[in-house]
C-alpha cells in the first residue's frame, strides 16, 4: 500500500496553528478537535531553537491581512472576550468597522450564534407548537446577504486561506436554508483552501445522504490526512463496515496512535455490524484511559442498553453525572438508563432534557421517539422521529422507527418510503426489506412486495433466533453475528404466500419447495414446517396423493403442526382408499 | 411725512406688532388714499389672522378690481373663511393662459438670437413692468386651483396647478401641491418638468445657473419611480456643489427614493439623520413611520408615537403615527379609530386614507377597504398606489376581471412599478395567459434590478414566476427559480416547497418531490395542499422501482449498485448451488423438481453484482487519481 505518511513535524505544526486558528475564531469543538488530535500524535522532539511565535498568533499567510489583523487587534481582543461572555450581539457589533477577513468571519459568525441563540429561546418547549422549523434564526437572511454580497464582488475564482473561514459560514446558512447542492460546493471550497477545520468537515459530511454523494465529490476533495479522516467518518456514519474500512481506520491509527476519536470509529464501525462486544470493549478501555470524557457516551450507552447490562449503564450514568449533569450526552445516558428500567416517563423526560440543551442532539430525538413508540404515543414518536432525521438524514433508526410509527397507523404508503430511506441507508440489513415487503403487501401490491422480499433474502442471512426484545425497533433488533450464508425460510414463505395471492400457485408452490431445500443449512424450522403443510396441502389439491401423504408423514415426523398433518394423512387414507375400493 | 409713516409701519410689521402697524397703516392710507397703502393695510389685517375684515376692507375701497394683488389677497380671505364659491367669483374660472411660457420660450428665443441691447432691455421692462402682476397672475391660478381642490374638481385643480407653475416658475406653493398629492403621474410629471421655463429665471450674467439649481431642486421633488439616474445626478450636484448635502428636503428625497427600492434600513438611517437635526421636521415622518412599520420596530414606533403625542396633539402626522404603531403591532380597530382621526383633521393626507383602508384589507373586509381606496384614488389621482390597492383587493375577490381593469389604469399611470407589474402577472395567471404572465414577472424582476431594489423585496414575484413556468411545464426553469427563493426568502415557505414539489412529481421524480414536501411539512404540519400532494406522491412513489437500487461497501472496498435484476441472479445461483449439494447425495432425498424459473442460461460464476469501481473508500494516503467508471 502506497502509504504517503506525511511529515509528522509538519502534520504537528499543521494541528498546533489550527487548534489556535479555531479557537481564535471561537470555534471551540474544532479547536478541541484539532488538539486531540494532536495529542494522539507521537511525541516528537522538536528541534529547540523553534520557539516559533507564530505558534502564539498564528497570523494570516499574506502581508497585507497580516497587517490589517494588526491594526485590529485590540478591537478583535475585544470583540473575542465578549463572544467569550457569550455577548454575542455586541461582539458583532464592535466588530462593524474591521476589514480583516478574520474580524469579519467573527462577526458575522457571532450574529449567526447571536440568532441561534435567540431561536432556541423563542422555541421554547421541546415538541412545542414553537418549535422546530416555525421558529429559525432570524439572523440568517442578513448573513447571507452580506456573504453573497462579499463572494459577489471577489468572485469565487481566486481566494485565500484566510476566506476558508468564511466560506465555511457561507456553507453552513445555505445548509440552513435548505439549499445542499450549493453549501456542499462552498464547503468543498472551504475545505480546499484550509483543511484543517473540523467543523466545515463536519458540515460537509452532514450535506452526503448516501454513498453515491461520498463517491460524487471524492475527487475534488484535497490531497490532505483530513480527506481521509473525513471520508473514513463518512463512511461510518452510513453504515459501511467492511473490512477495508477496519484497514483504512488501522493505517490512521497508525498515524493518530493514541487518538480516542478514532478508536470511537472503531466503536462504532463494530457497533453498526451488530458486534456489540467489541464495541464495548473499546468504550471500556476509552472511560479508563479519559474518565471525563462525554463525547459519543451516548453511543456507548446505547450499547450497554441492547446487551442490557443494567449496572454497568448504571455505572456510566453515575459517572457521566458527575462529570456534567448538563451535557446531553450525560442526560442520554441516564435517559438510557430509566428506559431499560421500563420508567419511560423519565426516560423521556431526561430525552427533553438533553434537547433543551442542544437541539440538535441526533440521539435524543430518535431515543424518545422509541420511548414514545413503548409508551404507545404514536403521534409524538412520529414527531420525535422526524426531528431526528431533520437532524440527521442519516440515521436509519429514526427512519425505521417512522415505519413502523406509520404501520401502527395503517398508513401504508407513509411507511413504505420510510423504510425505503432506511433500506437505502442499509441496504444490506434485512429488516429493512422486510418491512418494506411486509408494506407492499398490505397496500395490495403482491409483485412489489416479492421484490422486497427477494432483496431481503440476498441480504445478509437472518439470525438464528430473534429475540423478541422489549420493542421492535432496530436498536434493539438482533444481536446474532452474521451467520453462515443461508435464506431466510420465513421470507420465502413470505413470497409463496404472495405468489399464491397472485393466483399463480405454481410458483408458490416452487418458493415453497426451495424452503425446503434451506432445510439443508438451516435444519427443520416452524417455519420450513408450514412451508412443507402448505406444500402438502397443494398436492392434495392436484390430487398428488402420493406426494401430499409423504410430506404429512415428515410433518408428523418432524413434529411440526402435527394436529393438521395428522388430519391430513387421515383424509389421505380415506382418499386413497376410497380410490382402491 | 410719508416716508417717515412708511418705515414705521413696516418696523412694526417686522417686529410682529400688528396693532401698531394697523394704526400707522390707517393713518397712512388716510395721507396718501393710494390703492398700495390700503392693500399694505388690508395685509396687516391678515396676518393678524382677521380675514373678514380685511377682504370686507378690500371691497368697501373697491381694490379687487383696480389690482390683481388686491384680488389675490382678497380670493385668499375667503378662501381661508372656506368661501369657495365667492372666491372662485373673484378668481374668475379660466386661467390666463396666453401668460403661459409658450410665450417665454418666444422670449428665450428672441433674447438668445437677437442677443441686442435692445432684445435684452425689452425682456428687462416687460419684468419690472408686468412681472409682479405675472406673479400674482400665477398666485391666483394657485388659489384657483386650492378652491377646485377643495371642491374635489381635482382634474380642474390640476390644470390650475401646472397654468400656475408655467406662468411662473417660482411659483412653489402649486408645485408643491401637485407633488404632494400627487395629482400627475410620473410621466406626466417629467415632461412638466422639461416643459417649465427655468431659463426666465437666470439674469443674463451668468449662464444659468439660477435656472440649473431650481430645475434641479425640482427634480428631486418628483416621483421616484422614474429616472432614478437623473435623480441621483441631480442630488450629487446639489449636495457636492451647492452645499446642500445635510439639507433636509435633499435627504427627505433621497430617503424617498431609498423607499421605493424597498432598501428600508437605509431609508431608516437616512430619516433618523433629519429627524436628529431637527426633531419635528413633520415631512419626514410619513417616510419614517412607514421604514418602522416595513422593519416592524414596534418598539421604536411607540416610542416616537407617545413622543409626538405629547408635544403636536395637533398634527395630523401625529395621529398617523398612532395608527401605524397599532398596525404595525396587530391591533387594527385601534388604528383605524386613530388613522380616521388623522385623516379628518387633514382630509388631504394621503398616508391616513391609504393607512385607514389597509385596515380593512387587513382585516380582509374587502368591500370596505375598496370604498376606501377608491376614495384615496379621487383624491390621489397621479399616483398609481391606490387604484394598484384596488386591483389587489379585487384579486382577492376572486374578481379578475375587476382587477384587471383597475391594474390596467394604474399601469397606465406608471409603468414602471415591479409591484404593479407583479400584480398585472398574477392577473395573467389567473386567465391562463400564461406565457404573458411569465413575460410580466419576468419584467418586474428587470426593473428591480434597474432600480437597484433589494431584491429580498422581490422574493414573492420569483415564486410567481416560478409557479407560472410550472404551469407552462418549463420544470427545470421553475426549480432554478424556486431555488432562488428557498435562498432569498427570509422565512422558509411551504407552499415553495410544495412547488418545488409538484415540480419533481410533474416530472416523474415522486422521491425527490417527497423530500420536498417533508420540507413544506416540517415548517407547517398542518398545510393541506402538501399533505394532499405527500399522499399522491406517496403513492406514485409505491409504484416506482429506483429503491430498489442500492450503494453499499463491499468487502472489497468497492461501491457496489445493486439492482433487481442482480437480486433475482443472486438467488438463482445460490439455489442452484443448494441443488447442486442436495443432489450430490446429501441424505434428504425428497424429490425437488424444478425450482425458481431457471431459463436464462447458466451465468458464469463469480461477479454478480454491478459494480462502479470506486476503490476512493479505502483511498490510501496520497493516491489520488480515481476514475470513475472503470467497469470491472
Amino acid at each position: 500500500m502506497a502509504t504517503e505518511i506525511p511529515d509528522p513535524h509538519e502534520l504537528h505544526t499543521a494541528l498546533q496553528t489550527a487548534a489556535l486558528r479555531c479557537s481564535e475564531r471561537c470555534l471551540y469543538h474544532s479547536a478541541k478537535w484539532a488538539a486531540e488530535m494532536l495529542n494522539s500524535l507521537p511525541p516528537l522532539t522538536l528541534p529547540k531553537e523553534q520557539l516559533l511565535q507564530a505558534y502564539l498568533h498564528p497570523a494570516s499567510s499574506s502581508a497585507s491581512e497580516a497587517q490589517l489583523e494588526l491594526q485590529e487587534l485590540s478591537t478583535f481582543l475585544l470583540a473575542r472576550s465578549y463572544f467569550d461572555l457569550h455577548e454575542y450581539d455586541r461582539c458583532s457589533f464592535v466588530l462593524e468597522r474591521c476589514r480583516s477577513a478574520k474580524a469579519h468571519f467573527l462577526r458575522l459568525y457571532s450574529r449567526y450564534i447571536a440568532g441561534e441563540k435567540r431561536k432556541d429561546e423563542d422555541s421554547e418547549m421541546v415538541l412545542g407548537p414553537l418549535d422546530g422549523a416555525v421558529t429559525g434564526n432570524r439572523e440568517l437572511q442578513g448573513i447571507l446577504v452580506e456573504l453573497e454580497g462579499i463572494f459577489h464582488d471577489r468572485g469565487l475564482a481566486d481566494l485565500t486561506e484566510d476566506d476558508s473561514w468564511l466560506l465555511f459560514l457561507y456553507g453552513v446558512v445555505l445548509a440552513k436554508q435548505k439549499n445542499e447542492a450549493q453549501a456542499r460546493e462552498i464547503l468543498i471550497k472551504s475545505v480546499g483552501l484550509y483543511p484543517y477545520n473540523w467543523a466545515a468537515w463536519q458540515e460537509l459530511g452532514a450535506t452526503l445522504s448516501t454513498l453515491a454523494d461520498l463517491n460524487l465529490i471524492l475527487h475534488k476533495l484535497p490531497n490532505n490526512i483530513m480527506t481521509n479522516l473525513f471520508v473514513l467518518s463518512t463512511n461510518q456514519e452510513l453504515y459501511q463496515t467492511t473490512d477495508p474500512i477496519h484497514q483504512q481506520l488501522t493505517d490512521l491509527l497508525h498515524l493518530f496512535p493514541r487518538s480516542s476519536w478514532l478508536q470511537t470509529q472503531r466503536a462504532l464501525l463494530h457497533y453498526h455490524a451488530r458486534d456489540f462486544e467489541e464495541a464495548e470493549t473499546i468504550f471500556d478501555a476509552l472511560t479508563k484511559s479519559d474518565p471525563h470524557r462525554l463525547d459519543a457516551l451516548d453511543h456507548y450507552s446505547n450499547i450497554l442498553y441492547v446487551m442490557e447490562r443494567r449496572p454497568k449503564l448504571a455505572y456510566i450514568a453515575q459517572l457521566a453525572s458527575s462529570t456534567d449533569k448538563f451535557r446531553p450526552e450525560t442526560c442520554c445516558v441516564i435517559g438510557n438508563y430509566y428506559s431499560l428500567a421500563s420508567e419511560h416517563e423519565k426516560a423521556v423526560m431526561y430525552f427533553r432534557r438533553a434537547l433543551t440543551l442542544d437541539r440538535s442532539f441526533l440521539s435524543a430525538w430518535t431515543l424518545m421517539g422509541h420511548e414514545y413508540v413503548e409508551m404507545k404515543n404514536t403521534h409524538a414518536a412520529i414527531e420525535a422521529y422526524r426531528r431526528a432525521v431533520d437532524v440527521n438524514r442519516k440515521d436509519y433508526r429514526a427512519w425505521y422507527g417512522l415505519g413502523l410509527s406509520y404501520e401502527v397507523l395503517e398508513m401504508h404508503y407513509y411507511a413504505l418510503f420510510y423504510f425505503q430511506r432506511a433500506a437505502a441507508l442499509r441496504p444490506y440489513d434485512p429488516s429493512m426489506w422486510q418491512a418494506m415487503g411486509n408494506c407492499y403487501d398490505r397496500m395490495d401490491r403482491p409483485s412489489d412486495a416479492i421484490k422486497a422480499y427477494k432483496r431481503a433474502l440476498i441480504s445478509v442471512s437472518p439470525p438464528r433466533s430473534t429475540p423478541i426484545s422489549q420493542s421492535n425497533i432496530p436498536t434493539s433488533l438482533t444481536t446474532a453475528p452474521t451467520a453462515a450464508r443461508g435464506f431466510d425460510p420465513a421470507i420465502m414463505v413470505a413470497i409463496g404466500q404472495m405468489y399464491e395471492k397472485m393466483r399463480q400457485p405454481k410458483e408458490a408452490a416452487k418458493w415453497m419447495e426451495a424452503c425446503l431445500l434451506e432445510e439443508e443449512t438451516n435444519g427443520v424450522t416452524p417455519v420450513s414446517g408450514r412451508a412443507r403443510m402448505w406444500l402438502a396441502r397443494w398436492e392434495f389439491v392436484n390430487e398428488n396423493w402420493k406426494r401430499a401423504a409423504e410430506l404429512a408423514n415428515e410433518l408428523c415426523q418432524d413434529g411440526m403442526e402435527v394436529e393438521e398433518a395428522k388430519a391430513l394423512v387421515r383424509d389421505l387414507r380415506a382418499r386413497l382408499e376410497g380410490e382402491r375400493g | 411725512m410719508e416716508e417717515f409713516l412708511k418705515s414705521w409701519r413696516q418696523d412694526a410689521l417686522n417686529k410682529h406688532q400688528y396693532d401698531a402697524a394697523i394704526f400707522i397703516g390707517d393713518k397712512l392710507l388716510a395721507l396718501t388714499g393710494d390703492a398700495k397703502d390700503a392693500f399694505w393695510l388690508a395685509q396687516v389685517h391678515f396676518s393678524t389672522g382677521h380675514y373678514n375684515r380685511a377682504q370686507t376692507f378690500l371691497t368697501r375701497n373697491d381694490l379687487i378690481a383696480r389690482s390683481t394683488s388686491c384680488r389675490y389677497l382678497a380670493a385668499l380671505c375667503l378662501i381661508k373663511q372656506q368661501k369657495f364659491d365667492e372666491a372662485l367669483a373673484i378668481l374668475g374660472e379660466k386661467n390666463p393662459t396666453h401668460l403661459q411660457n409658450n410665450g417665454g420660450l418666444a422670449h428665450r428665443h428672441a433674447t438668445r438670437h437677437a442677443g441686442t441691447r435692445k432684445g435684452i432691455s425689452h425682456h428687462r421692462s416687460d419684468r419690472d413692468e408686468h412681472g409682479n402682476n405675472v406673479k400674482f397672475e400665477a398666485a391666483m391660478c394657485y388659489l384657483r386651483g386650492l378652491v377646485y381642490a377643495k371642491q374635489n374638481a381635482f382634474d380642474k385643480a390640476k390644470e390650475c396647478y401646472m397654468a400656475a407653475v408655467l406662468i411662473d416658475v417660482k411659483c412653489f406653493e402649486a408645485f408643491d401641491q401637485l407633488m404632494k398629492n400627487s395629482l400627475m403621474s410620473p410621466q406626466e410629471e417629467w415632461k412638466f418638468l422639461e416643459s417649465l421655463d427655468f431659463d426666465s429665471l437666470s439674469s443674463d450674467s451668468d449662464s444659468g445657473q439660477e435656472a440649473e439649481f431650481v430645475k434641479m431642486l425640482y427634480t428631486t421633488r418628483l416621483s421616484k419611480y422614474k429616472n432614478p439616474t437623473s435623480f441621483n445626478q441631480a442630488t450629487e450636484k446639489l449636495s457636492t456643489e451647492y452645499n446642500l448635502a445635510q439639507n433636509a428636503d435633499l435627504i427627505v428625497s433621497k430617503a424617498e427614493l431609498l423607499f421605493t427600492q424597498c432598501r428600508f434600513k437605509e431609508c431608516l438611517k437616512e430619516c433618523e439623520g433629519v429627524i436628529e437635526n431637527d426633531q419635528y421636521n413633520f415631512s419626514v415622518y410619513p417616510l419614517y413611520l412607514a421604514c418602522l412599520h416595513e422593519l416592524e420596530m414596534t418598539n421604536k414606533l411607540f416610542l416616537v408615537s407617545h413622543d409626538m403625542a405629547d408635544n403636536f396633539p395637533e398634527e395630523p402626522v401625529t395621529w398617523l403615527a398612532v395608527g401605524v404603531y397599532y398596525l404595525t403591532s396587530g391591533k387594527i380597530a385601534e388604528a383605524r379609530r386613530f388613522f380616521s382621526k388623522a385623516s379628518m383633521m387633514d382630509p388631504h393626507f394621503g398616508p391616513a386614507w391609504i393607512g385607514f383602508a389597509h385596515t380593512f384589507a387587513a382585516e380582509g373586509e374587502h368591500d370596505q377597504a375598496i370604498s376606501a381606496y377608491s376614495t384615496a384614488a379621487r383624491l390621489f389621482q397621479g399616483t398609481h398606489l391606490p387604484q394598484l390597492f384596488l386591483g389587489m383587493q379585487y384579486l382577492q375577490l376572486n374578481n379578475v376581471n375587476l382587477a384587471d381593469e383597475y391594474l390596467t389604469t394604474a399601469f397606465e399611470l406608471c409603468r414602471s412599478d415591479p409591484l404593479l407589474l407583479n400584480e398585472l402577472g398574477v392577473v395573467a395567471y389567473h386567465k391562463d395567459h400564461l406565457n404573458e404572465a411569465v413575460s410580466m414577472f419576468h419584467r418586474a424582476l428587470e426593473i428591480a434590478e434597474d432600480i437597484e431594489s433589494n431584491p429580498k423585496a422581490w422574493v414573492a414575484t420569483r415564486a410567481n414566476l416560478g409557479h407560472a413556468l410550472r404551469r407552462l411545464g418549463r420544470f427545470d426553469e421553475a426549480l432554478i427559480q424556486f431555488a432562488a427563493v428557498t435562498r432569498e426568502g427570509e422565512y422558509a415557505d411551504p407552499s415553495v416547497y410544495s412547488a418545488i414539489a409538484l415540480c419533481h412529481m410533474q416530472s416523474g421524480k415522486p422521491w425527490d418531490a417527497i423530500i420536498s414536501l417533508h420540507e413544506a411539512l416540517a415548517v407547517s404540519p398542518q398545510d393541506p395542499i402538501a399533505t394532499e400532494l405527500l399522499e399522491k406522491a406517496l403513492q406514485e412513489n409505491a409504484s416506482s422501482l429506483t429503491p430498489f437500487t442500492t450503494h453499499s461497501v463491499s468487502s472489497e472496498g468497492e461501491i457496489i449498485t445493486t439492482s433487481l435484476d442482480d437480486v433475482d441472479l443472486e438467488i438463482k445461483q445460490h439455489q442452484r448451488q443448494l441443488r447442486k449439494r442436495v443432489a450430490g447425495g446429501s441424505s434428504v432425498g425428497r424429490g425437488w423438481s424444478g425450482g425458481v424459473e431457471d431459463s436464462s442460461g447458466g451465468t458464469p460464476a463469480g461477479r454478480i453484482m454491478t459494480r462502479g469501481r470506486l476503490g476512493e473508500v479505502t483511498r490510501e494516503f496520497g493516491g489520488m487519481d480515481v476514475s470513475d467508471d472503470e467497469n470491472l
